[in-house]
This record gives C-alpha cells, structure tokens and sequence, in this order.
C-alpha cells in the first residue's frame, strides 16, 4: 500500500475509492451534513495517522469501516456529553431521535454500495424484490425475464451483498 | 460456500452449502421449484415450501461458516428493506483533509503520541479467522493464536522453530537446562452440534521440542455407533488436520512436527461413525480456537 508508505497522494486515491462510502456512513449514522463531513475529515485524518498499523492482508475498506465506526462512536459520545451539559435533553433528542444501532447502519450502506457495484439487471431485480417486496413471478413479467432466470440474478446478488457485509463486519 | 459450481441437494464441491441454497433457505421463494409458491402471497409461503432436508438442516446447525454466511444473507435482506442514500462527499472536503494531512507533523514525537490512539483501530491479524465469533466473543480477539504464531514471539511455536529445535537438539539442551514441558496454548471447547458438550485442549512442548495435544472432554453424548475425532483446523473449517480418536475423558496426541499451527488455529472434536470416511463427517461436537498460554 502506498499509503502506508506515507505519500499523501496515495490517500486522495484512498478517498477518491471510500470517500462516497465513508461519507455516506456517517450521514447515515449521524443524520447531520456538517457533523458527517466533520466526522469524513476526522476518518481520513486518522487513517492517515495510523497508517502504519494498516494491515495490509485487509481490504482497505473494511478498515476504513473500522475508524470511521470510532469515529461515529465518539461524535455519539459527544453529543452525549454536550446533552448533560447542556441540560437540553428534550430538545436535542426531539432532533436526533433515537439513533440506529451503528451496526444496522454500516449494513444498510454496505448492502447500498455493493448493489451499486451489481449493476443491472442484478441490482434492479434485487432492488424490485426486497425493497419494493414484489413477487418474482411480477419481476419476471416486468422484466420480460423467464423466473428462473430471475431467481438466479437474485441468488448472485444476494452472495455479493453477503460477502460484502462478512468483508465490513470486522 | 462461495462455490459456483452447480451442485446437487445444496452442498458444493467444498462441503458447504452453495451460495443458492443459502440464498433458498433465505428466502424461500428463490427455492428452484415453479410451485404454488410463486402464485401465493407470503402468508402461506410457510406452509407450502417443503421441510429443509434434514442433512442440511443439520449441516446449517453444525457449520460455523454456513451459519455465519446464511446470516449474513438475512441481514442483507433487511438491510435492503431500508435502503440507505449513498451521497457524494461535498467538493472541498478533501482539500480540508488534505490541508490537516500536511500539517500533520511527521516528528518521532507525535508518530509516538497518536500511536495511544492508533492501536486500537489496528485491524488485528487475526481479526479473519474470529470474525465469525467476535460478536459472541470480543474478549478472545486480543488473545488469538493467529498473531502470535505469525508475529515475531510466535516463532517460539511455529512448525519452523519446532523443526529447529528438533534438528538441533543438543544445542537446544544446552539452551534450555529446565527441561519440562510448557504449556504454549490452550483452547476452551464450546459447544457446537451438542449442547452438553464441554471440554478443553492444551497443548505443551515437550522436553523434546514436540508438540503434544492433550484433549479432555468432561461431558458429552454418547457416541452411539460411532466415535470422537479430534482435528486441528482452521475457521472456516475448509483446512483440517486430524489428530485421531478421542474418548471422554483426557486423550494425548503428538501433533505432526513442521505443521504451521497459524494455518490451523482451531481445536475441533466431531463425532464419527464407523463408516470408512476419512474427511470430517461435518458433526462438530465442540470447537475452539487455541490461545496463548499466560506464561
């Protein structure tokens, strides 16, 4: 990795490959634009920083999910702290909400992306069956495909999504 | 599990279940049958699709890998439920990023004081293998055998340093005048495919420099027609080295010399039946991953 090495355009290739991923994470988890771009800034930073712990038998994204994980974890921390200060509790919760178990949000990214990188017809026929919940045999007749073929686009897709989320789980 | 190769009643070439009976068991409606099923709404889906063979079924109860992967595939599904906007980060973010990465200072000191930080994000060496387990059990991951074998100290236990110590026994002698045997890790057997099976494993290096595996299973089910084996392997139970039969109680078994323990991290005990098959029959009664001894 040349990252590691410690060249500084080696991490813009870093950012231009996770940054969507990355950023996307934390919005997702932080329902917030500037603390998600604050927290995107801090992600790159500090694996720019602890670059040389990279291991470099990992795929870079799943150790990018790592830190940005921490990161969220201490924005969560944060907030909480400023909420005791603050003694603003009723308004602040009113805004956040409760916020999803950071787990549950680092899937539904991970599965977003991953469908991405399926591309059609794949991503469609996943997107139409488990988000939309139609029946395949409906699937099949709008896409002028015969079942079984639906049925094995379904099948591919669901694996790549699978391994994606074993690859971010760590 | 990641086989594509077509494969008969749902198991690949590689023993595990394929990525279509997975993603059948799932969701049933991906089942390959132009059954009722296709015409029917969900409420019924449960009654019509066919009972789950039972050898799959049990495979599904007993394979590490095949579990973790069919949930996984679940938790696609309901992640895909509520799907996620992906967005694009905003056009000056990373010449901010880039600005804080110049003005990091690349000083000895600092490389120092960010490293109290930096370790705790290290994505451990081992993380691979205990993925699987880290949510039933995050304490393990600091003390798997795989690091060790593969960092610097676990030179003391890999195949290569026995061999060393095997082919040049005097010097070692020399070396080592305590001449006992020590305890270089030990494995705590869970319950997999039988709930009242608990056991352990410890393995010591003798005065010698051999490996010995000494394996006590304190409680399990009788093993009717058939009988204990116990394998070194790794996680996703696709390498397996067998050790032998055990019987309840304690069995002590010479691990092969040059093995590459980091290659076969995990203690697994099956049950066998007397049926001439060699491989693993896929019944882990109990399993564990070794770990450094506290010496």
């Amino acid at each position: 990795m040349r990252f590691a090495a410690g060249e500084p355009a080696a991490m813009h290739d870093l950012y231009r490959q996770h940054g969507s991923f990355v950023f996307s994470l934390c919005m997702a988890a932080l329902r917030h634009r500037q603390d998600a771009e604050d927290a995107t800034q801090q992600v790159f930073t500090r694996a720019w920083r602890s670059r040389d712990t990279y291991d470099i038998t990992h795929p870079t994204g799943a150790w990018l999910t790592g830190i940005t994980r921490r990161v969220i974890a201490d924005v969560f921390a944060r907030r909480e702290k400023d909420l005791q200060a603050a003694e603003a509790g009723a308004d602040a919760a009113a805004r956040d909400g409760a916020p999803q178990p950071t787990d549950a949000v680092v899937d539904r990214v991970v599965v977003q992306q991953s469908l991405n990188q399926l591309g059609p017809p794949q991503s469609e026929i996943i997107r139409l069956a488990y988000t939309e919940d139609l029946p395949l045999k409906i699937i099949a007749e709008r896409l002028e495909m015969p079942l079984g073929t639906v049925k094995s686009h379904v099948h591919r897709g669901l694996a790549r999504m699978r391994q994606s989320l074993e690859v971010h789980s760590d | 599990m990641t086989e594509q190769i077509p494969a008969r009643n749902g198991f690949g070439t590689n023993g595990h279940l394929t990525d279509e009976y997975l993603a059948v068991l799932a969701d049933p409606r991906l089942a390959h049958t132009e059954s009722a099923a296709d015409q029917t709404d969900d409420q019924t889906l449960d009654q019509i699709h066919p009972p789950l063979p039972a050898a799959q079924r049990e495979h599904l109860g007993l394979c590490g890998p095949c579990h973790a992967a069919f949930e996984a595939t679940e938790r696609a599904m309901e992640a895909l439920r509520d799907p996620a906007a992906l967005h694009e980060p905003p056009a000056g973010l990373w010449d901010r990023i880039a600005a804080e990465i110049a003005a990091t200072p690349e000083h000895a000191s600092d490389r120092g004081a960010s490293m109290a930080s930096v370790t705790e994000l290290r994505p451990r060496t081992s993380d691979r293998n205990s993925r699987r387990q880290s949510q039933r059990e995050p304490s393990r991951r600091s003390r798997a055998w795989i690091p060790l074998a593969a960092a610097a100290a676990g030179a003391l236990l890999g195949g290569a340093a026995v061999a060393a110590v095997l082919g040049q026994g005097d010097a070692a002698e020399v070396e080592l005048p305590v001449a006992v045997p020590t305890v270089v890790g030990d494995a705590t057997l869970e319950p997999v495919a039988a709930e009242d099976f608990t056991g352990r494993a410890e393995m010591v290096e003798t005065e010698a420099g051999a490996l010995e595996l000494t394996v006590e299973i304190s409680a399990a089910p009788d093993p009717e027609a058939g009988y204990f084996e116990v394998w070194l392997r790794d996680e996703d139970g696709t390498q397996l080295i067998s050790l032998g039969s055990a019987t309840a109680g304690s069995t002590t078994f010479t691990v092969p010399a040059g093995i590459d323990l980091s290659q076969y991290p995990v203690v697994d005990v099956s049950h066998e039946h007397f049926d001439g098959d060699p491989g693993h029959s896929g019944i882990t009664l109990g399993a564990g991953p070794m770990e450094e001894a506290d010496i």
